[in-house]
């Protein structure tokens, strides 16, 4: 019987035991490359989905976004012509901007409301279970269809928002169909849906040592003060992971615009995110190879957000190592 | 299949909006159904790639055609040849509610006879004036990206939508003169304000008519039947302004057409089953005007029994539009989704007043032409 690698234990083979063995952690040579053999076919359900159904289509789409390709027709190479097309495409200027618009108010906003939120469930709530499972909820709905339509229903103009401002004296009429005020409903929509970053949140809260908020409270700081200088620069890491999966997912927001506006982006192109207006362009006018260039440059735009938050989160992010 | 017990039908069904979409991806795919429905917009496109049968030489053979006129067939034909078969036939229309053009002495105008848009655009005005603030004479529709009434105005005008080349069929005159007529009637009241007419789906349940928000509502002739359950009052249906007296010859309808896959490994079955959607009285029984009226009057006079008053108005509507021998018109490009999204997008804006009507006609016949109709 051979020894238990890294990661192993009992006897049973884990995942993490072949990935060690290919990094030349485990016995070989003879044994190795069985356990190694194993391995493959355990992650053979996952090299076939990243292979056949991310990687694949991505390097296609690569070559795609460089033709003009019609869905069923043939793709001609255009070189650089697509993203030439962007700088005057008024469209992909007004998707960019309502994405960035949506992506920097409803991400903050989400964020401080979350960690309100769990700050607040962090003192001790009696049935603090239950509360955590009922703000977590609109975090499994949110995203979904059956959310965007109530959504409309409740902001159109006989909804109960609209109904319920009327009856303390503020006529607001429809949200949905103002093109001054459908992104607003759909940036509550989000802050709505603040359950996953508050458990993440309330999980970094837990991690906080009481010892050093009980130190400080006996040099007299102030419950204000010790959140500021105790609680946020230990909880700085869950912040910043919160911060990256939120602002990834802000910028691919599709389904609450596409149900609300019915696919247009209106009313007047106010909810026309650019996962939208790329969906149009793919799927609805059929220009594949302009909707690849589209999906490249959101791929690259979101990688540069994320480069920029990790460079800047040297100055702001304490780990406590 | 009871008549066919060795034929088994997996049918799917889909969303109408997203029609284009999945055929189109079918397409692409090489995957298309053995019989589908064929999106208009798509038709050249499959045609010209190789996609569907050609059933010319199956009409009168296994798929009879008799009653099917030549204005019918039309739309399915592509140079000559015969691709697609029409089994629903609709057309614009403009609905009403019939107690409140009573009680205000607007007359009903049914073919042959209709309004001139100048008496719509009067008595939408007299409704407003009458029954406003809060409720208006007429939906507009073109920024909603329903463009039928359009074409009627545009072949009124001796113009077309798209011309024979693909390209805008059109002058900037005329659709000047369109988003104008338009602008007047919603600055008088007579035409719903855009945010009140995008506030639900403006069409079916969410159309202003069914809200009770408007008297009358241009959309789908065949859509009748569905109106009449939502509505409480009792509607008509009357042709689009312009359609009636001399202008019969302007009138213009859009088929529901079938087609088969020109991949389909069971060809006899594909070309027996089309046959039994088009011609057999129990399967068009069961349709109903669902899909709009069957195409032949044999079939129109089989359901007819059957039909509730406002289904059967419906199938006199189509009766006299497929009698009137609507004049040709010119097939939608392979790019027409393209273009008429950039064109909805764009007179989306027009009815907010985010751009002015030259601003709208210069980009519909400037970029958005470019780009989608001439190639970029």
């Amino acid at each position: 019987m051979q020894q238990p690698g890294p990661g192993e234990q009992d006897g049973g083979i884990h995942v993490s035991v072949p990935v060690a063995a290919l990094r030349g952690g485990g016995p070989k040579p003879h044994p190795g490359g069985r356990r190694s053999a194993v391995a493959y076919i355990f992650l053979l359900p996952w090299l076939v989905g990243v292979v056949g159904i991310t990687a694949l289509p991505m390097l296609a789409s690569l070559y795609l976004s460089f033709t003009s390709y019609r869905l069923g027709g043939t793709p001609v190479w255009v070189g650089l012509g697509n993203y030439q097309r962007m700088l005057a495409d008024p469209n992909f200027q007004a998707s960019a901007l309502v994405t960035v618009k949506y992506v920097f108010i409803s991400v903050p906003l989400q964020l401080a409301f979350a960690l309100a939120i769990a700050v607040m469930l962090n003192r001790g709530v009696r049935g603090l279970a239950l509360y955590r499972s009922v703000y977590y909820l609109p975090s499994l709905l949110g995203g979904s269809v059956a959310v965007a339509v109530l959504w409309r229903q409740l902001f159109a103009s006989n909804g109960l928002i609209p109904e319920l401002a009327g009856r303390v004296g503020i006529h607001m009429g429809s949200w949905i169909s103002d093109p001054d005020r459908a992104l607003t409903t759909l940036i509550i929509l989000n802050v709505w849906t603040f359950g996953s970053p508050m458990v993440i949140f309330l999980a970094g809260l837990r991690q906080i040592p009481a010892e050093l908020l009980e130190a400080a409270a006996v040099d007299g700081a102030s419950r204000w003060r010790r959140f500021w200088a105790v609680t946020m620069p230990l909880l700085t890491p869950v912040l910043f992971f919160n911060l990256i999966l939120q602002l990834i997912g802000a910028f691919q927001a599709f389904t609450q615009a596409y149900i609300v506006s019915s696919g247009s982006g209106g009313p007047a192109g106010s909810t026309l995110f650019y996962t939208l207006y790329l969906f149009q362009v793919g799927f609805q006018s059929f220009e594949m190879g302009y909707a690849s260039a589209l999906a490249w440059i959101l791929f690259v735009v979101i990688a540069i957000f994320t480069g920029i938050n990790f460079i800047a989160a040297r100055h702001w992010v304490h780990y406590e190592s | 299949m009871e008549q066919h017990d060795n034929i088994q039908i997996l049918p799917e069904f889909g969303e109408i909006g997203a029609l284009e979409t999945r055929m189109g991806v079918a397409m692409s795919a090489g995957n298309l159904p053995d019989v589908f429905w064929v999106h208009a917009n798509l038709f050249p496109q499959m045609v010209a790639e190789g996609h569907v049968m050609d059933l010319t030489d199956h009409l009168g053979q296994e798929i009879r055609n008799e009653g099917f006129t030549e204005s019918i067939l039309a739309d399915g034909n592509y140079d000559g040849r015969q691709f697609a078969i029409p089994h629903g036939l609709q057309s614009p229309c403009t609905f009403a509610k019939v107690p409140l053009l009573e009680d205000l002495g607007i007359p009903i105008k049914t073919y042959p006879e209709s309004y001139t848009w100048d008496e719509y655009a009067d008595h939408a005005r007299l409704v407003h004036e009458k029954l406003g603030p809060n409720f208006y004479g007429t939906d507009e529709p073109t920024s909603t990206g329903y463009y039928d009434p359009f074409r009627a105005w545009l072949r009124q005008h001796g113009e077309e939508l798209y011309d024979t080349s693909g390209d805008v069929g059109f002058t900037a005159g005329t659709l000047t003169a369109w988003l104008e007529y338009w602008d007047e009637l919603r600055a008088s009241g007579a035409a719903v304000p855009p945010d009140i007419h995008r506030d639900d789906d403006p069409f079916f349940q969410g159309a202003p008519m069914i809200r009770n928000l408007a008297a009358f509502h241009l959309r789908n002739s065949n859509q009748i039947g569905e109106l009449q359950k939502l509505s409480p009052e009792e509607l008509v249906i009357m042709p689009l302004p312009g359609n009636g007296g001399d202008g019969t010859d302007n009138i213009f309808m859009f088929p529901n057409q079938l087609a088969v896959a020109a991949s389909t490994k069971y060809p006899e079955e594909a070309l027996q089953f089309v046959d039994f959607l088009l011609n057999d009285p129990e399967r068009a029984d069961i349709i109903g005007t669902t899909i709009g009226s069957p195409p032949t009057e044999q079939m129109r006079q089989a359901i007819a029994p059957n039909l509730d008053p406002a289904e059967r108005l419906f199938l006199d509507y189509i009766g006299f539009e497929v009698e009137a021998g609507p004049r040709p018109m010119p097939p939608s490009p392979p790019t027409a989704g393209a273009f008429s999204g950039e064109m909805r997008d764009t007179l989306d804006a027009w009815a907010f007043g985010r751009t002015t009507v030259e601003e709208a006609v210069e980009h519909i016949l400037g970029p958005a032409r470019e780009q989608h109709l001439l190639g970029g």
